[in-house]
């Protein structure tokens, strides 16, 4: 074992020598650049969802060119088991064409956002893997967005989280909430600056520290499993993600070509393009909650 | 009349073993000094050939140089065959050679009476080594009155012979200045003046140099048995100035045909065609889990320690086992008993510092090394301050550490050793939680070994080894994965050869290990192969963990026969069989590997060989894991076929030239079958592989200084996986599968004790799976790349060329050698990797070795 893990070891060593490549940050074309699952029938707010529930899917598109776009969505059965899922197999996912027409995927529907049930026949599954378990455990629904505009096709992936949580709720299980991304503070550097900042409703001119401010209570507490199927109490480590049409995110880590110019971080340093454009930025709670802000700067 | 006797240069042969022990003269007979030579003042060598048996006894004694007399030669072997020698020994056994051997014939005038006063007296060193030169011819000699106009001539006073302990007496010299000269004809003459003073007895103390610093002017012919159709063999000097291998003995094997090329040189050994794991390295006949420091920095033993190694490529014999690519045997040496030494060497990854001594009848031989790379890191980087820095911090530490004792006991030869390696590594990112780097290595292992050999008159020997082990690994990185694990073995070995004739042998054996293990692994969990998400935790999933203990029991018995029928005494058979046993397996735990390699010397100087056998090896242990791996895989096996000739060539050169064929199955191989309650597979011995190709080899071997060779491997590896993915039934390249290695090493030593040495290596791409796609990550915000067909693109080609330069300065007292070393002088820019950029659309590649200079400095006493 330890010849297979020395190559990769030594390769991440190697990787902090190398020259940037084009920054993920940078939006030229068509992407998809985050989606959310909320349950809709509960009006709560919630990612997790359990058998019968109403889901509202919405993806987060940058079409900065402005062709006509379309977006399909599917899902495949839920990752019970080891089964392979075409939603996940290299072999389909190769030809986004082969993906949509394979036999195993269920369509849900066309646009930036999508309602679909959950459906009640998977509420055994969703408990099955719950009963018995030492500490909170979930099913994973895949779902892909695909968006078409002009000859460019992109795919993203989510993982709706399906949980029992009414079965869980007397252990004490809480109940994932996406996020809440309340605005975008800008200013100089300040350690409290989505506090102190400036919110952000007009032009940015010259280089700001930008903040994306939260909803108070947005990292919840939760129960978790750790390595060892035991059951903690964790807070949720938010993060965020900036992208934007033009401009310069600076001070980043360059952390090898694989993570060229992909910007996390609370706050960051930018140094805006002359002109209009757009920025945006997501927040993610690492248990399946996503929320975003859009600007279009004038 | 004085008879110096000297072993001298011998021509190495194809399939040499391992000169552990050179013959000693133990009983030296005078020749007689030709009448007609002594009266016409004449002095002159002889050189002989003696065939010397297992026992000490000269079987065969020829003259190759008469010298200036004819009555030297038929005197000198009259006396050659009467002497007695302490016999050779080869990989630590007895064993029949063919040496040089100067018998040189001095004049001297009569002794003068023993009652004569000693006058000088004194001992004869070699300097650098400090060793007592013996058979030194010293001779006292002062200016002869002449005849006006005529050159003078110089008067032989008085002259001796040194003995065991270097020493010698001179008698009877009258007073005044007289010249000293010393002869050996392993070193330079030396003249001196002294002065013999009245009454006074001058006591001196002569350091003489030798013709060269090479310790393997003896060099085996070839008389062991050969019982592999390829073996190639190393001896550490021939190698110890190879460019861009640091003097590192067991670095050098990648040099060797039918070895691929590591990426940026990392000492993963892959033998045609076969995965590294595959691979076995034995140090004394104790597998040892690890080669390389960080895999690939500096091997784990100070090549200081070793004697030689054999590189089986393939078709090995039946004492090894538990392997379907090659075998590496690396022999250690015994201490000297000449006196302490010891040598310092420093260079920029570490410093090593080796001691022996001789205790008793036999000797100790210690080294130590640590490397200092992460002291010069801990100073040059910037240090980590936990609550602001936003450095990286890279921390690799190794060390290793060997200790040998040798003496004579149980009627044999008992050597009790102890050796280890201990290497650990962190990463250290400012966002770490406390306590838990984002990376962390450590891999340690320790042995303590007793090995006796004896023989039972001239045609039974026996091996024993017996060895307990340690092997720890504790790797994590940060919360997505972790193994901690702890084994610790036994290791039996025994092995009896009975001789009954030059025809005849056979070899039997025990190889047995017992382990007792424990770990813990934790880790993502696993997808199933060749899906966006097969990569570990890095996406954030949740892990799960195992953790189990146990022991297990892999014993093997072996068999080999080597016979030259009567019928056909160009022929030699050498049938094999191993019988092995692994109580972890819970089907297949017994599997027999017969092997057969056949011999035929066509005409002298050229051999031919074949050879097949089968190969069993069981999974690793990770492989095994409940919650991983697959605890129902049965043992992997390789048929190896091979097909060669051996052609001895002038100047101590010979060409080799194998053809092989490998065809695996029942490879341990990633599957989306499932067990029958739902859960993956994860693996099934459902994969193949199929390897053909050819090596050729034309190698010389070290002598007058100059040593190389030329290797070039044309191999063709492939695999087919599990019927279940989607590949299946393609059959793609191995994923180290090389076509074309070609490599040539030359070095040539100057009697200045100058050292220039070359190495170029031109290798075709290994293959990589190309990036054909995208899906974009919505929960993390990174992108998935899609694969393409596995392994269906290269790297570019290779191509690196090394020099180095070494100098030794020979000092009375010891040696002081430093040396350059360029790595890829020609500043190639190599891909070793491609990474793809964010969205997998784009590759970069990241390049191997720069040109990379070096220094070392070494010294020695």
């Amino acid at each position: 074992m330890v010849r297979r893990l020395l190559p990769p070891a030594l390769l991440a060593l190697a990787l902090g020598c190398t020259d940037p490549v084009a920054p993920q940050y940078l939006v030229k074309d068509l992407r998809i650049l985050a989606i959310q699952a909320e349950v809709i029938s509960d009006g709560q707010g919630a990612s997790d969802a359990d058998a019968g529930d109403r889901l509202r899917l919405s993806a987060l598109v940058a079409n900065p060119e402005g062709l006509p776009m379309t977006v399909q969505w599917i899902a495949c059965a839920p990752l019970l088991g080891e089964t392979v899922s075409p939603c996940l197999d290299n072999a389909v996912l190769r030809d986004p064409a082969r993906l949509l027409a394979h036999p195993e995927v269920i369509p849900l529907g066309t646009g930036e956002s999508v309602e679909t049930d959950v459906a009640p026949e998977l509420g055994p599954a969703i408990l099955g893997i719950t009963q018995g378990a030492s500490c909170p455990r979930y099913l994973e629904l895949p779902v892909i967005a695909v968006a078409s505009a002009g000859e460019r096709r992109q795919m993203a992936l989510k993982r709706v989280r399906l949980v029992a949580y009414q079965h869980l709720a007397p252990s004490g299980y809480v109940r994932n909430q996406n996020p809440r991304l309340l605005e975008l503070r800008a200013g100089v550097a300040d350690p409290d600056l989505c506090s102190n900042g400036t919110p952000v409703t007009g032009p940015i001119s010259g280089r700001q520290e930008l903040c994306g401010r939260m909803a108070d209570g947005a990292d919840q507490t939760f129960i978790a499993c750790n390595s060892r199927n035991q059951s903690v109490a964790a807070v949720e480590a938010l993060s965020w993600q900036w992208y934007v049409t033009g401009g310069t995110f600076e001070d980043l880590d360059d952390d090898g070509p694989r993570e060229a110019g992909n910007v996390f971080g609370r706050e960051v340093a930018f140094l805006p393009p002359e002109g209009p454009f757009t920025l945006w930025v997501i927040a993610r709670d690492g248990r399946g909650g996503t929320s975003w802000q859009v600007y279009n700067v004038p | 009349v004085t008879l110096i006797p000297f072993i001298a240069l011998l021509v190495g042969a194809a399939g040499a073993g391992t000169l552990t022990q050179a013959p000693k003269l133990s009983n030296f007979v005078e020749a007689e000094y030709p009448a007609e030579a002594a009266a016409a003042g004449l002095s002159g060598a002889v050189e002989l050939a003696l065939i010397i048996d297992e026992t000490g006894e000269v079987l065969e004694a020829r003259v190759v140089e008469p010298g200036p007399h004819p009555a030297f030669g038929p005197a000198a072997l009259h006396a050659a065959a009467l002497f007695r020698f302490e016999p050779a020994e080869i990989d630590g056994v007895p064993a029949k050679v063919e040496i040089g051997y100067r018998y040189e014939f001095v004049f001297r005038p009569a002794p003068p009476p023993a009652e004569l006063p000693v006058v000088l007296q004194g001992k004869i060193l070699e300097r650098g080594t400090r060793n007592p030169v013996v058979g030194a011819v010293v001779e006292a000699s002062r200016a002869a009155p002449g005849a006006p106009g005529m050159a003078q001539q110089r008067e032989v006073l008085q002259s001796a012979e040194t003995d065991a302990a270097g020493a010698f007496a001179l008698r009877g010299i009258a007073p005044g200045p007289v010249q000293i000269r010393v002869v050996s004809p392993a070193h330079r003459e030396i003249k001196l003046d002294e002065t013999i003073e009245e009454g006074k007895r001058r006591e001196v103390e002569y350091r003489i140099t030798r013709h060269r610093y090479d310790p393997f002017e003896t060099v085996v012919r070839g008389e062991r048995e050969r019982r592999e159709v390829a073996v190639h063999s190393l001896k550490l000097e021939e190698v110890r100035t190879l460019p861009g291998t640091q003097g590192d003995l067991l670095k050098v094997l990648q040099n060797f045909p039918g070895v691929a090329r590591s990426p940026f040189g990392i000492g993963l050994l892959v033998v045609r065609g076969s995965a590294p794991q595959d691979t076995k390295v034995y140090l004394d006949g104790v597998e040892v889990p690890l080669l390389f420091h960080f895999g690939g920095i500096t091997s784990v033993v100070n090549s200081d320690m070793l004697e030689s190694l054999d590189f089986h490529p393939g078709n090995f014999g039946s004492r090894f086992g538990r392997a379907m690519g090659g075998a590496i045997d690396v022999h250690t040496r015994q201490a000297r008993k000449e006196g302490v030494h010891g040598n310092v060497n420093l260079d920029i990854f570490d410093g090593e510092a080796l001691l022996e001594v001789p205790v008793g009848d036999g000797g100790l031989i210690a080294s130590v090394r640590r490397s200092w790379v992460d002291q010069v890191l801990d100073a040059a980087l910037p240090r980590i301050d936990a609550e602001a820095a936003n450095e990286l911090r890279v921390a690799p530490r190794y060390y290793d550490y060997q200790l040998k004792l040798d003496h004579p006991a149980l009627g044999g030869n008992l050597s009790a050793m102890a050796f280890g390696s201990d290497d650990a590594m962190s990463f250290i990112q400012s966002q770490d939680e406390p306590g838990r780097p984002a990376f962390f290595l450590r891999t340690h292992f320790h042995r303590l070994a007793a090995h006796h050999h004896r023989s039972f008159g001239a045609g039974t020997r026996l091996r024993s080894t017996v060895a307990l082990g340690y092997d720890g690994v504790d790797v994590n990185r940060a919360t997505a994965f972790g193994v901690r694990s702890e084994v610790l073995s036994l290791t039996l070995r025994e092995a009896v050869v009975f001789k009954r004739s030059e025809r005849l042998s056979l070899e039997l054996g025990v190889d047995a290990v017992l382990r007792s293990f424990g770990y813990r692994l934790y880790l993502a969990r696993q997808r199933p192969p060749d899906t966006v998400l097969d990569s570990d935790g890095a996406e954030g999933d949740p892990v799960t963990d195992e953790a189990a203990e146990g022991a297990w029991l892999a014993p093997a018995i072996h068999a080999e026969l080597s016979w030259v029928p009567e019928a056909l005494p160009k022929l030699r058979l050498v049938p094999g069989l191993r019988v092995d046993h692994d109580s972890r397996l819970k089907r297949s735990r017994v599997w027999l590997d017969p092997r057969l390699a056949a011999f035929y010397q066509l005409l002298p100087g050229t051999t031919l060989t074949a050879a097949v056998g089968l190969y069993g090896e069981a999974p690793q242990p990770e492989e095994m894991t409940q919650t991983f791996g697959n605890p129902d895989l049965r043992p992997q096996r390789s048929v190896h076929y091979s097909l060669g000739a051996i052609q001895e060539l002038p100047y101590q050169s010979r060409v080799e030239l194998t053809g092989f064929v490998k065809s695996m199955d029942r490879l341990v191989a990633e599957t989306r079958a499932l067990r029958p309650d739902g859960s993956a597979k994860h693996l099934d011995n459902t994969g193949l592989g199929e390897v053909y190709g050819a090596e050729l080899l034309l190698r010389r071997e070290l002598a007058a200084g100059l040593f190389g060779w030329v290797a070039y491997t044309y191999s063709n590896s492939v695999r087919r996986d599990d019927p279940t993915v989607p590949g299946f039934p393609r059959w793609h390249p191995f994923q180290f599968d090389q076509r074309h290695i070609l490599t040539m090493v030359l070095s040539y030593r100057t009697a200045q004790e100058w050292t220039f040495g070359t190495r170029i290596r031109g290798v075709s791409g290994s293959p990589y799976t190309p990036e054909v796609g995208n899906i974009y990550n919505s929960d993390s915000g990174r992108y998935l790349c899609v694969d393409g067909d596995s392994g269906s693109r290269r790297l570019p080609a290779f191509f690196q060329a090394d020099v180095r330069v070494d100098k030794r300065w020979v000092f009375d007292k010891w040696v002081f050698s430093a040396y350059v070393d360029v790595q890829n002088v020609s500043n190639h820019e190599n891909a070793e990797f491609y990474f793809e950029n964010y969205d997998c659309s784009t590759r970069v590649a990241l390049p191997g070795l720069p040109l990379f200079p070096s220094l070392g400095l070494r010294g020695e006493w």
